[in-house]
This record gives C-alpha cells, structure tokens and sequence, in this order.
C-alpha cells in the first residue's frame, strides 16, 4: 500500500501539473483515484486506482477534483471524482413575483441539498429519478416558469453553509 | 466544515433499531482487542445510555477486555442522524477529550442511536463507515437501497439465522445486495454465535486501520 498524507497540488490550478497529466493521460499512464463527492472530505480513504496501485490517504485537509497525490518518475496519480446524478431546474423567465423563486429555494433547502448556481440555472444532486418526480411535484405551483433535467454530472457545490443529504 | 479529527482512525456504526449495532460491537471489539489494537467506544443513544451502559457490563465487567472508562455513552436527544451528521459537536468534543487523553489508541468506534435507511455519518466525523440490517425487515431490504444500504463502506446483514423464521432468502438478499452496492463488500453475519464476525474485523483492518500491526500488550485492560 502506498501511503499519502498531501497533495502536490491541482492540474486545474496548476499548468505545469496539467501539462503533466496530459502528457501522461496521452501515454494512458495516468493512474485515477475515483472517488465520490461525498467521501472527498474524509481523514482516511484506502482505494485502488484505476490501474490497481494500492492507496491509503490519510488526509487534513479535504480532497479536490484533480488533486495530484503522486508525480514521479514512474507514476502521475490523480483524484477523480465520480459524477453523480444531477437535477437542474433552469429558470425560463424571471417574475415579478420573488415568492416564486423563494418557495424554489424553500423546498431545496428544505431537503439540505448543497447547491450549484450557474447563469439560470440550479443544480443539485439527487439519489434517483424518483426524486426528480417529488420534485417536480412540490414545484407545481411554480413550475410553468421552469424547465427540468436529470443529467450525470462532476458535482461541485456552493461552500459557505453546512450541507448534508438524505 | 472545519471540525476535523484526524488523529485517531474513526469508525461510524449505524443501522435500524434493533438491527444489532451495539451487539456487533461487543462481538468485533473483543476480536480487535486480542489482535493486540486498543479501541474506545461511543454509543449514541437518543434519550438513555442502555446501549452503552449494557456494553460496560459485557466488555468490562464480563470479559475484562476494556477499561469502563472507555465505553462513553452520549444521549443525543433529537433525532439520531443530527448527532453524527448534521452537527456533529457533541461527538467531535468527546473525540476531542479522548485524543488528548489517550493519543495512542488504534481506533475510535462510534455508534449511531437507532436511524432511518438513509443514515450516514459526517464524513468529518468517521472515516469509514458500518451499516447493519436484519434479515427479520424482510428480504426486500437490500433492494430497497437508501444511502446507508449503498453507500457504507461495509454492508452488515445480521441474524441470519432467523431466516427460515420469517421467510426471508438469503440467496435474494445477496444477489440484491451485490447488485444495489456496485460490487462494494457486505457481509452476512450472526452476532449471536459470532458466525461472520471474523470478515467484519478484516475489513476494518484492511479498509481503516491500513494493515497497522498492533503494538503487543500484556495487560489488556488499559
């Protein structure tokens, strides 16, 4: 088991790291760890990459979407996070009327769900399309200014307010 | 999320009522302590400390394998799943009183108040994490999945003895199982006799403890 305790840093962040990860992804050498979102924040993860390298990360501080946990020589190892279902709730029109947009945000939060907001758009993770159902349901009210979509997404949500789902 | 705790490795246990939690715990803590790792124990209870103050009187008075003092028994009050997910405090300043105490213990067990399919534990609280089922809710139970069944770590199916008694299959148990959890591991188990114990404590080796070997002990009640 190869044991990691840091992170050497971000190939998002990072343009020596990125053009690394490209040079080996083109080779087909770079190794992913696959994580999903909610065990990124974990002290102690032991794992299997993709090409089977043993890992036990034992971490401080919470893991990102493309973090590099390895750069030798021989190996690039990188954290992957794993997509997940996904409910966007795209806003067609915006009204007048802000008790609309407040009973949207009433019955998210109601269900703790972290949240992404990009241009019109509201995305927040579900466990299956019969949440998607319930959802469209409790919008029914407001939903003739909405549109609704289910897609398989890396979800990175809004931080600044603690978050859960069940 | 700053409330972080990453001395000592942490394990969450949660489950049903009465799906056997506390007595798993009784079963895998003695395996874990005659490995030669030292182990402390949490028990959420809701409004009582009966599962705690039950596993002081069989791991410490009965068996002699632990210290009393390190069986700590916290009634949350609420819901369960407040006290290991949504705010953690309670148990992270518990966490925080027994690293400081006791920085060279193996491995920190912290068991949920009987909850709802859809437990989980912070992960800023437990580092892997167990959820155990009974066969008696019937052979649906897998299938029916919610986010303890597919996203622990470990799957435990208890009392699988009781089977034959209320009609449940195991064989429908297993295949739903595998499929429901992508191929993760689970493990079916009899606390009462012990049967299956042994995988569970592999598991927890491998998975958190990372194959530490222990430090040899004599005297296994400190």
């Amino acid at each position: 088991m190869l044991t990691i305790t840091s992170v050497i840093g971000n190939i998002f962040d990072d343009k020596k790291l990125m053009t690394r990860f490209k040079q080996m992804e083109s080779k087909k050498s770079c190794e992913k760890l696959k994580i999903p979102r909610q065990e990124l924040e974990r002290g102690r993860i032991r794992k299997k990459t993709d090409l089977g390298t043993d890992i036990g990360l034992i971490m401080d501080s919470e893991l990102h979407h493309g973090d590099v946990i390895v750069s030798n020589l021989k190996k690039f190892i990188i954290v992957e996070q794993l997509p997940e279902k996904v409910l966007s709730v795209k806003i067609k029109k915006l009204q007048k009327n802000p008790f609309e947009l407040i009973t949207l945000g009433h019955v998210i939060g109601n269900r703790h769900k972290p949240i992404v907001i990009k241009d019109d758009t509201l995305s927040f993770p579900i466990h299956t399309d019969l949440e998607a159902e319930t959802f469209e349901k409790l919008l029914l009210n407001v939903r003739k200014d909405l549109e609704f979509y289910t897609e398989e997404q890396i979800f990175q949500p809004r931080h600044g307010t603690y978050m859960h789902e069940h | 999320m700053v409330l972080k705790n990453k001395k000592i490795p942490k394990i969450g246990i949660g489950g049903p009522v009465g799906s056997g939690k506390t007595r798993l715990i009784e079963r895998v803590v003695p395996v874990l302590i005659e490995r030669g790792y030292r182990c402390c124990i949490i028990s959420n209870d809701v409004i009582s400390k009966e599962d705690a103050q039950r596993m002081q009187r069989i791991l410490s008075t009965e068996l002699k394998v632990m210290p009393e003092n390190m069986i700590i028994g916290i009634a949350t009050g609420g819901c369960p799943h407040t006290a290991i997910r949504e705010d953690p405090t309670i148990n992270l300043a518990v966490i925080d009183e027994i690293e400081k105490k006791d920085p060279s213990l193996d491995l920190i067990i912290i068991e949920s108040g009987g909850d709802n399919v859809m437990t989980t534990f912070s992960p800023a609280l437990a580092d892997y994490f167990i959820y155990i089922i009974d066969v008696s809710g019937g052979d649906k139970y897998p299938r029916k999945g919610g986010l303890g069944i597919e996203s622990c770590d470990l799957l435990v199916i208890n009392k699988i003895d009781l089977a034959p008694h209320v009609g449940a299959d195991l064989s429908i148990m297993k295949r739903d199982a595998e499929k429901i959890r992508s191929g993760r591991p689970y493990v079916f188990v009899n606390c009462q006799t012990g049967q299956g114990i042994e995988d569970v404590v592999e598991d927890i080796i491998r998975s958190i403890l990372f194959d530490k070997k222990p430090v040899v002990r004599k005297d296994r009640t400190k």
